[in-house]
This record gives structure tokens, C-alpha cells and sequence, in this order.
């Protein structure tokens, strides 16, 4: 428990350590999951068009 | 001998321009881009859940910086796509331009989309790396300041590709500034040389051995071939849906849809 606790604590960096990681991998994961709802949307609303003519 | 050489050249360049020009057609890349994504997603995942693992938790601390320099893990990777994505868009400026592939313009404002977030990460990741090690979050540092211009490019690029109601029009104005903009490439690589700065040397060269142990560049390696197999990967869902918005006339649309 002591190791993990001084793992975590990254010896006195983790304030700057883990929001930098956090930053990093939240927006590559916001990005990701807007592209891919956009593009859905897209292939719905196209769909919705082909089915209307 | 001399002769065969040659033919056998030509014929490899041949088939080279084949593939591209196939590729170039709208409805073989979305298909083929279908087929990747899940390989490049899967890999990514992968490639980045193993670097960061091996960064963050078994790689040594640096005998300066301690722990502060595993923040690298995700900078550099950060850093080296958004020049390398840059330079990829180069690239494409010269199909769109010389060649007026369509798919081009496509491609090049996907990877101008990616290419300013990874810009805009690794500046916020620098700054974040700054403070423990210079005590400032931001200095007006000749790599400092020659990255932020790379964010207004890539800002700009956007920008005009957005002004055109005409695509064709907007994609070819992307192109040109992209291709001024492509001097400013050698000014971020070469300011660590050419300026006094705070920002450290290069640490990872194609041509010369790492400055670090290798317990440190491997797992960067890893972090760095899987933040460019995100990178694509995001490029291609982009792209993709650009494709079908713009082709949306057309029959194969209808039957993809």
C-alpha cells in the first residue's frame, strides 16, 4: 500500500505528472467519440435522405 | 543490366502512382479506410495503454528531473505529430495543387484538425513540464514561440478552409498557406541550435544515438508509434465523414448509407 501511495505521489510531482496525462488522454478520447458521433450522425441523416427520395 | 534497372524502376514507380491514384478515388477510400480503423484502433489502444504502463511505472526516474521528466511520454509524441503532421499536410498541398486530387483537400483539413490539437497538447504539456523544472509555466523561448506559431498555421489553415463556401476553392487556399507555412518546420527543429534557450536539446535524432538509457526510449518509442496510430486513425474517421458530406450526390453514397 505504501509503495502504490508513493508511486502515485511521484515523488512530490504529481500535481503536475497526472493532469498532464489526464489532459492528454481526455481530449484523445473526447476527440475520438465526437468524430466517430459526428460521422454516425452523418451516415443517419444521409440514410434518412436516400430513404425519403 | 543498366536497362533492367531501370524498367524494373519504372514499373515500381508505376504501380506506386497506381495505388495512389486508386487510392485518390472517394469511394475506394472510404472502403478501404473501413477496413484499417478497427486494425489502427486496436493497435493504438494497445501500443499506448503498453507505453504509458512502462513509462509511468517501470521506467527509471531521471537522475535531474526525478519523476517530472515522465511527463515526456506524452510531450514528445505530442510535439513530433504536430510537425510531423505538418509535414504530411505538405505533402497533400502539392497533390491538391499540382495534381487536383479532391481527396487531398479532404485529407489535408483532417490532419489540420488533429495536427492543431496535438500542437495545442504538446504546448500545454510543455507548459505544465515547465514550471517544476524552470519555475515559470511559459517563457518566450525561440522552440516555445516557433511551436505557438505552428498553433496560429494550423489555426489559419482551418480558418480559410472554412471562409470558402466554394470546397474546391477553400481546399486549394488551405493548400497554398500550408505550403508557406511549411518554413516555419526547420525553425521549431533547429531553434534548440541556432537560439540560446530554455528548452533542452534534441534528446531522440534518426541519424545519432539517443541521449537517454534505453530503459527511457523505448517505452517513448512505443508512446510515439501509438500517438501516430491515433492520430491516423482520427484523421481517417474525419476524412471519411468530409467524404460522404461532399459526395452525398452520388450513387455509391446511397448504397454505402
Amino acid at each position: 500500500m505504501n509503495a502504490l501511495m508513493s508511486w502515485f505521489e511521484m515523488h512530490g510531482y504529481a500535481m503536475y505528472i497526472w493532469p498532464a496525462y489526464g489532459l492528454v488522454f481526455g481530449v484523445l478520447i473526447t476527440n475520438l467519440v465526437i468524430s466517430y458521433r459526428r460521422g454516425r450522425r452523418t451516415r443517419l441523416a444521409l440514410r434518412a435522405r436516400v430513404v425519403r427520395s | 543490366m543498366h536497362d533492367k534497372i531501370c524498367a524494373i524502376l519504372m514499373n515500381e514507380l508505376f504501380s506506386m502512382w497506381k495505388i495512389l491514384y486508386q487510392l485518390a478515388s472517394p469511394k475506394r477510400f472510404y472502403e478501404l479506410t473501413a477496413c484499417w480503423m478497427p486494425w489502427l484502433a486496436l493497435s493504438s489502444l494497445f501500443l499506448l495503454l503498453i507505453g504509458v504502463i512502462w513509462g509511468l511505472v517501470f521506467a527509471p526516474p531521471d537522475y535531474q528531473q526525478g519523476d517530472a521528466f515522465r511527463i515526456i511520454y506524452v510531450h514528445v509524441p505530442c510535439a513530433f505529430l504536430s510537425m510531423g503532421l505538418y509535414a504530411w499536410m505538405g505533402f497533400l498541398a502539392l497533390l491538391c495543387l499540382v495534381w487536383r486530387i479532391k481527396l487531398a483537400g479532404v485529407v489535408l483539413t483532417a490532419c489540420a484538425q488533429t495536427g492543431a490539437c496535438m500542437t495545442c497538447l504538446a504546448l500545454m504539456t510543455g507548459s505544465i513540464w515547465g514550471k517544476p523544472m524552470w519555475g515559470t509555466w511559459w517563457v518566450w523561448d525561440a522552440r516555445l514561440t516557433s511551436e505557438l506559431i505552428l498553433l496560429f498555421l494550423y489555426g489559419a489553415i482551418l480558418a480559410v478552409g472554412h471562409a470558402y463556401q466554394n470546397k474546391d476553392q477553400g481546399d486549394r487556399m488551405m493548400a497554398i498557406l500550408t505550403l508557406v507555412g511549411l518554413v516555419d518546420l526547420p525553425i521549431i527543429h533547429y531553434s534548440v541550435y541556432w537560439w540560446n534557450t530554455l528548452h533542452q536539446g534534441t534528446t531522440l535524432s534518426v541519424f545519432a544515438k539517443p541521449k537517454m538509457a534505453a530503459s527511457m526510449v523505448y517505452p517513448l518509442l512505443v508512446t510515439i508509434i501509438g500517438f501516430s496510430l491515433y492520430c491516423l486513425l482520427l484523421v481517417c474517421l474525419k476524412a471519411r465523414n468530409e467524404v460522404l458530406l461532399r459526395e452525398r450526390r452520388q450513387r455509391w453514397v446511397s448504397e454505402v448509407v
